[in-house]
């Protein structure tokens, strides 16, 4: 089991968290009886049985309210303290953490710096160009990008494999991605969280459980998503913890634009599926032990 | 005979005849000698048995005007030509068939056999005869020529004989002819004459040993030479097959190599896209085995780039005391090390010393915590530094580092070397690793100088 894999997902399903619950309520919303047929848009969910989806109308609500909340937004900020859960064949269990403050700002304009085991490093995207820099190791990355931050997510991935820190969260359409996934939803009630109370919801899909504490009022934001990875050896879990919403960060252009520091040293991006160099550079100095 | 209807005996008498008669028996018998002596020193091969046989044609046409040959004063064997042909001796005009009564001849190899029969003189003096001289009825003599007057007959070949009756024959039909021998059996000359050619048959008898000497050289050169060619000839068949050998064995290389580098790539791109079900795959193959050596504490799960635990490795040359207790013993180049949870532990003088890896070590498994790479579809199992590949025996065998492998971390203890252009590079147990971003994570690519 990868922790590599895991991460990912997690990042994906924590995009996919506020997606699938919005899918959801909408879907349970419009047709309350029959989910499925309100998100049967993708083949994906014609393939379930209509008959065993189940979603309960005040979790969508609560979802769907959210999602269009964090979609009309020009630019935030938000810090999310994530878990990573890692399991011994034996069934034992050991997290680690690493968090997370992502600056954005529509449609060019993205910033995350991520702290976690291996120090500190941080992303940067200005419209022209991505820059990912390990700060404590001294080195960076560049590479071209295309005009707007939907595009660059794209191309990241397609050239460099490169998925950028709660990117579903920037997207242009966060309850897009992955509509149709989910089967069940239930309202849990409002449970505590850190010195506050919020709607407890849980979604099944047929990979991943989801809960979501999202709060009510005039800003419905995530406050929480945790997920299970059912079909994971262990089923290890991922939590996150969102806080610190700042639907009006101070951000000027030095916010999305990096400069290199001078003892920052650049280095090079491996291409998606290229195959390893076996040659080292013409300035590669020799080895020494 | 019609050349002695036009001698000057019609108008001088005989006695004038005979003295022109004796002038030209002595002129044909010098120039007999002369030829002769040329035909001792050429071999028969180049040219003496020629000579000779011009003589023969002399010798005939001396026995027609004297007459048959007839020798006076005894029966000498002139009077009759000396032809050789074929090693037989007949005599022309005369008659007088040539005695063979000491006879050497050369066999066809050069040999020389000998024979000598000795030849009583039919006249007042023995001559030895020289088959290739006869000139005016003259015995052409050859060999050694005593003054007793036996004849020691040399010919080449000597097949055919003639006995003394024969001579006296000869010699009663030719008067001038006997004559002529009479005067060479005659006095000191013709001692000289005898010891002469007993000289030239002796220098003879050297050349033909000499000429069988070289001609035995010659053979032996010869099947030296013939065994060398056929040495040869077996060497370059030898090198020849080593040659064909060799191209087909290199041609089966270069194949497999091409075969393996089609095969190499196409399991890359197979690879690739299913990395990360071989990652899982290999940890779930081996987990068992990791699992039993190592027990199930204290040991983490693998293939965690995000994770730092569990990677912090003693660093090199690190003295302690005590090593674990189920350590593990290698050897590698004559050196024994102890091996546990992939560090390397060699003795010191106060306990043991943390090492690197030793290339060539093989241990029963790798550590649990190391990280599955690939390189060239081949997965190698990366911990400090340490490259290890499962090997055919079940066993995994620390190997040098892959050119291409790209691993999530330094070991502990790497070094850092910045390069003339401002490139960073870190360098670990001669290793160099080249940092760049692989999918968004920072990471180590090994790169060859």
């Amino acid at each position: 089991m990868g922790s590599r894999r895991i991460s990912e997902k997690v990042l994906r399903v924590l995009a996919l968290a506020s997606v699938v619950a919005a899918v959801g309520v909408f879907a349970q919303e419009q047709e309350p009886e029959t989910v499925a047929s309100a998100s049967a848009a993708t083949d994906a969910a014609a393939e379930q049985p209509t008959d065993e989806r189940r979603i309960d109308e005040t979790a969508a609500k609560y979802m769907r309210a959210a999602c269009e909340y964090l979609k009309g937004q020009q630019a935030f900020s938000v810090h999310a303290e994530g878990t990573l859960e890692e399991i011994f064949r034996s069934g034992r269990r050991v997290q680690h953490s690493r968090g997370i403050t992502v600056t954005f700002r529509r449609p060019d304009r993205l910033r995350a710096d991520v702290e976690f085991d291996k120090g500190r490093r941080e992303f940067y995207y200005d419209g022209k160009s991505v820059v990912i820099t390990d700060v404590d190791a001294k080195v960076y990355g560049r590479f071209d990008a295309p005009p707007t931050t939907e595009a660059m997510l794209d191309d990241a991935m397609a050239r460099f494999n490169v998925e950028m820190p709660l990117a579903d969260l920037v997207s242009a359409e966060p309850c897009g991605v992955l509509q149709g996934n989910v089967d069940r939803a239930w309202y849990l009630g409002e449970h505590y969280f850190a010195g506050g109370r919020y709607h407890h919801v849980l979604l099944s899909t047929p990979d991943v459980d989801l809960q979501v504490w999202v709060t009510g009022g005039d800003q419905p934001v995530f406050r929480k998503l945790v997920f299970l990875y059912r079909n994971e050896p262990g089923m290890p879990q991922y939590g996150v913890a969102l806080s610190k919403w700042n639907f009006a960060p101070a951000t000027d252009e030095t916010t999305f634009t990096f400069t290199p520091r001078a003892d920052t040293r650049q280095i090079e991006f491996v291409v998606a599926a290229e195959e390893p160099a076996a040659e080292a550079p013409a300035d590669a100095p020799a080895a020494q032990e | 005979m019609s050349a002695l209807n036009d001698l000057p005996v019609r108008r001088n008498g005989c006695l004038l005849l005979l003295k022109r008669w004796t002038t030209r028996a002595l002129l044909a018998a010098t120039a007999a000698i002369a030829l002769g002596l040329v035909s001792n020193v050429m071999p028969p091969s180049q040219g003496g048995l020629s000579l000779t046989a011009l003589l023969g044609v002399s010798d005939a046409a001396a026995a027609r005007r004297g007459g048959g040959g007839a020798r006076a004063g005894g029966a000498r064997p002139s009077g009759g030509s000396v032809s050789r042909s074929s090693g037989s001796m007949r005599s022309s005009g005369g008659g007088a068939q040539r005695s063979g009564a000491s006879q050497r001849s050369f066999n066809s190899s050069g040999q020389r056999t000998a024979s000598r029969p000795s030849q009583r003189d039919m006249g007042g003096g023995q001559v030895s005869q020289r088959d290739r001289q006869a000139a005016g009825g003259q015995v052409s003599q050859r060999d050694r020529q005593t003054a007793s007057g036996q004849v020691s007959q040399r010919d080449r070949p000597s097949q055919g004989t003639s006995t003394g009756r024969d001579l006296a024959a000869g010699a009663a039909a030719g008067v001038a002819g006997g004559a002529v021998g009479g005067a060479l059996a005659e006095g000191g000359r013709g001692e000289g004459l005898a010891a002469r050619e007993d000289r030239q048959g002796a220098a003879g008898d050297r050349q033909g040993e000499r000429q069988g000497e070289r001609t035995e050289r010659q053979g032996d050169r010869q099947d030296t030479r013939e065994e060398r060619a056929g040495e040869r000839t077996d060497r370059q068949g030898e090198r020849q097959d080593t040659r064909q050998e060799r191209q087909g064995e290199r041609t089966e290389r270069s194949e497999e190599r091409q075969q393996q580098r089609t095969e190499r790539r196409e399991d890359w791109q197979d690879f690739r896209s299913q990395s990360r079900e071989d990652r899982q795959d290999w940890m779930e193959d081996n987990w068992d085995e990791i699992e039993d050596i190592y027990d199930d504490d204290g040991w983490w799960d693998a293939d965690c780039d995000g994770c730092a635990w569990g990677l912090a490795g003693l660093a090199i040359g690190a003295a302690i005391a005590t090593i674990p207790n189920y350590y593990y013993p290698v050897y590698v180049g004559g050196y024994s090390y102890y091996y546990y949870g992939g560090v390397y532990y060699a003795p010191a003088p106060t306990g043991y010393v943390v090492v690197e890896a030793p290339v060539g070590a093989v241990v029963e498994a790798p550590p649990p915590e190391c990280h599955v790479v690939a390189v060239d579809a081949m997965p190698y199992c990366y911990y400090q530094g340490a490259f290890y590949l499962f090997d055919d025996s079940g066993n995994y065998s620390v190997v040098a580092a892959p050119a291409g492998a790209l691993v999530p971390y330094l070991p502990t203890g790497y070094a850092t070397q910045v390069s003339s252009t401002g490139a960073t590079y870190y360098t670990y147990n001669n290793t160099l690793y080249q940092p760049v971003y692989d999918g968004g994570e920072l990471a180590y690519r090994v790169v060859y100088l």
